[in-house]
C-alpha cells in the first residue's frame, strides 16, 4: 500500500516538474522544476531499493542529490552572468539567439 | 576489496592520469595567468594518457570497479576517439583568439574533464556510472559554452543547461523506472532480468526506453531534442563548438548502443519509431541548413543531418550496421573537426562568422581553402574521401537490414546536403573577396588541419586498415 502511494507521489512530482518546465518563464523557476524531476527519480530509487533490498540504489539517490546540487550551482552562476548582460532573468525576454 | 581496486586501476590508467591532470591544471591555472605552462601541462597529461591507453592490455571484456565499468575493444575505440577529439580541441583553443587569455587555463582543465567523461560514457556498464559520466560531460560543457564575454555566449550556456538538465532528468526518471521493473542496476543483470519479463512488463519497458532515449537524444542532438544545437553552437567559442559536435555525439552513440544491447528484448516494437526519427532528423537538419547564413549555425544543422546518417546504423541494429556506425563516427570525427579548424582560422582572421567571410578565401589562403573543400566534400560523401566509405557502409547496412526507406531517404538527403556544402566551396573559389590581403594560418591550426586532412584522405583511400581494426575489435563482443 505505501509502495503504491509513494509511487504516486514520485510520478506526481515528475509531472509537476514537466508542467513547470512548460509553463514557467522565470529561469530560476525552470531550474526548480528540473530539481523536482530529479527528486522524483531519487525518490523512486529509494523506494525501489527498499522493495528489492538493493543497497546500491540508495547510493544512487545520494549521487543524484550531489549532482543536482552541482547543476543548480552552475545554473545559478550562468543565470547571474546572463542577468549582468541583459538585466532580466525571464527566459522569454532573452533572445539574442534565434532559437 | 583493495585488490579489486588495484586490479581495476591497471586497465584504467588513462582516465586516472586525465583526472589528476585536470585537477593539477585547475590549480596551476589559478596560480598563474600565463597560459604557456598550463598548456604544456595539458599536453603532458594528454600525452601520458595516450601512452597509458596504448599500453593498456585489452582482454575481451573485463569488468572493473565491481562491475561499474567494462573495458572491452568496443570502449577502446571510443576512448581513442575521445582523446583525439579533446587533443584537437586543445590545439584549436590555443590558436583561437576569442577566449580571454586569463581564462584559458580553466578551459583546458574542463576539456580534460570532458575527456574523462567521454571515456566513462563509452565504458559505463551500470546505470549509476552512465548517469555520472553523462553529467560530467554535460556540466563541463555547460560552463565551456559560456566562456566568451558576451550575452550570446551566456545565453547559449543557459539554454544548453536548461535543455540538458531537463533531458537528463527525464532519462534519470526512466532509469529509476527501469530499476523498478528489473531490480538491477548493472547492464548485464538488467539484460538477464529483461528476458524473464512477462508481456505487460515488456510494454512498460518500451515506455522506459523512450524516456531513456530522451537523455541520449539530447546528447546526440536527434530530433525532437535538437533545438539547443544551433543556438549553443552559435554562442559557444568555436573550439568548444568543434568538440561539442563530435565528442559527446560519439560517446552518446556508445552509451546508446550499450543500453540498447542490454534492452534488446524490447527492440522490435521500437524499430519503426527509431527509423522514423532517423529520417526526420536527417531531413530536418539538411533542409534547414540550406538557408543558414552563419557558418556555425550551418555546421550545427549539418551535424544534425550527419547524426541522422549515423542513426541508420543504430536503427538497423545489426552487426553490419554497428560496424558502419563506428566507421562513420571515426570519419565524422576527422572531417568535422577539420571543417571547424577552418572556421577557427577564418573567424580569427575576419572576426565574422558569416558565410561572407569565406568569400574569395582561395585567393587569400589557398591551402586553407583547399583543406576546407576537402572536409566539406568528405562530409557530403564524395569518393575517394573517408566520408564516402562511411556513408557507403551505412547505406549498405540499411539495404541489408531490409530498411529500404532509410536508404532511400539517406540518398535523397545526401543530394540536398551536397548543395550547401558545395555552395560554401563555390563562395571560397568564385566569390569576390571582401579583403584581398593574404592571411597566415596559425601553426597550431595548420597542424590540426594537416592531421584531419591526412586522416580524411588516407582512410578514404585505404579503408581496409580502419575496417579491419573496427571489425576485429568492436563487433566481437557486442551483438
Amino acid at each position: 500500500m505505501t509502495v503504491r502511494a509513494l509511487l504516486w507521489l514520485a510520478h506526481a512530482l515528475f509531472c509537476i516538474g514537466i508542467f513547470g518546465i512548460l509553463t514557467r518563464r522565470h529561469a530560476i523557476g525552470l531550474l526548480l522544476s528540473i530539481e523536482l524531476i530529479l527528486n522524483a527519480a531519487a525518490l523512486n530509487f529509494v523506494l525501489f531499493s527498499r522493495v528489492f533490498g538493493h543497497a546500491q540504489a540508495q547510493a544512487f539517490a545520494l549521487f543524484i542529490i550531489a549532482l543536482a546540487a552541482c547543476e543548480a550551482g552552475i545554473g545559478l552562476a550562468i543565470i547571474l552572468r546572463l542577468s549582468r548582460y541583459t538585466k532580466t532573468v525571464l527566459a522569454d525576454d532573452v533572445h539574442v539567439l534565434k532559437g | 576489496m583493495s585488490t579489486v581496486l588495484f586490479d581495476s586501476l591497471r586497465s584504467w590508467w588513462p582516465e586516472t592520469i586525465l583526472s589528476a591532470g585536470a585537477l593539477i591544471v585547475f590549480v596551476a591555472a589559478s596560480w598563474t595567468h600565463n597560459t604557456r605552462p598550463v598548456l604544456a601541462l595539458t599536453w603532458a597529461t594528454l600525452g601520458a594518457s595516450a601512452l597509458a591507453l596504448w599500453q593498456t592490455p585489452v582482454p575481451p571484456a573485463t569488468e572493473l570497479f565491481f562491475g561499474l565499468i567494462v573495458c572491452d575493444p568496443f570502449s577502446l575505440v571510443f576512448r581513442w576517439l575521445a582523446l583525439v577529439a579533446v587533443a584537437m580541441t586543445v590545439l584549436l583553443m590555443g590558436a583561437s583568439n576569442d577566449i580571454d587569455v586569463s581564462l584559458r587555463g580553466e578551459a583546458y582543465g574542463l576539456l580534460l574533464l570532458i575527456a574523462v567523461g567521454l571515456m566513462l560514457m563509452a565504458e559505463a556498464n551500470h546505470l549509476l556510472m552512465a548517469y555520472v559520466a553523462m553529467e560530467l560531460v554535460s556540466l563541463s560543457a555547460y560552463v565551456l559554452a559560456g566562456f566568451l564575454d558576451d550575452s550570446r555566449s551566456a545565453e547559449a550556456s543557459l539554454k544548453y543547461l536548461l535543455f540538458g538538465a531537463l533531458s537528463s532528468g527525464i532519462m534519470l526518471f526512466g532509469m529509476s523506472l527501469l530499476f523498478g521493473l528489473t531490480g538491477q542496476l548493472a547492464f548485464p543483470d538488467i539484460a538477464r532480468a529483461c528476458t524473464a519479463l512477462s508481456d505487460p512488463a515488456t510494454q512498460a519497458l518500451s515506455l522506459i526506453i523512450l524516456l531513456l532515449l530522451a537523455g541520449l537524444a539530447f546528447k546526440i542532438s536527434m530530433v525532437p531534442f535538437h533545438m539547443w544545437t544551433p543556438d549553443v553552437y552559435e554562442g559557444a567559442p568555436v573550439a568548444v563548438t568543434a568538440l561539442l559536435s563530435v565528442g559527446p555525439k560519439a560517446a552518446g552513440f556508445a552509451l546508446l548502443i550499450r543500453l540498447m544491447h542490454a534492452l534488446q528484448v524490447a527492440w522490435p516494437p521500437l524499430v519503426a519509431t527509431v527509423a522514423a526519427l532517423t529520417i526526420v532528423t536527417m531531413t530536418f537538419g539538411n533542409l534547414v541548413a540550406l538557408v543558414q547564413t552563419n557558418v556555425k549555425r550551418l555546421l550545427a544543422y549539418s551535424t544534425i543531418g550527419q547524426v541522422g546518417y549515423l542513426l541508420i546504423g543504430f536503427a538497423v541494429n545489426t552487426s553490419v550496421g554497428l560496424q558502419a556506425l563506428l566507421v562513420y563516427l571515426v570519419a565524422y570525427l576527422f572531417m568535422n573537426l577539420g571543417a571547424f579548424a577552418c572556421v577557427v582560422a577564418v573567424v580569427n582572421e575576419s572576426g565574422s562568422e558569416s558565410l561572407d567571410a569565406f568569400r574569395g578565401l582561395a585567393t587569400r589562403a589557398p591551402g586553407l581553402a583547399l583543406a576546407c573543400s576537402l572536409f566539406l566534400l568528405s562530409l557530403a560523401g564524395i569518393p575517394p574521401l573517408v566520408g564516402f566509405i562511411g556513408k557507403f557502409l551505412l547505406f549498405g547496412a540499411a539495404i541489408e537490414g531490409r530498411q529500404m526507406w532509410l536508404a532511400v531517404a539517406a540518398a535523397f538527403n545526401s543530394a540536398i546536403a551536397l548543395y550547401y556544402y558545395v555552395n560554401l566551396i563555390r563562395l571560397m573559389y568564385f566569390g569576390r573577396p571582401v579583403q584581398r590581403t593574404p592571411f597566415r594560418v596559425a601553426p597550431a591550426i595548420r597542424l590540426a588541419l594537416g592531421v584531419c586532412a591526412v586522416a580524411t584522405l588516407a582512410l578514404g583511400l585505404l579503408p581496409g586498415a580502419l575496417l579491419s581494426v573496427i571489425h576485429a575489435q568492436a563487433i566481437l563482443n557486442l551483438l
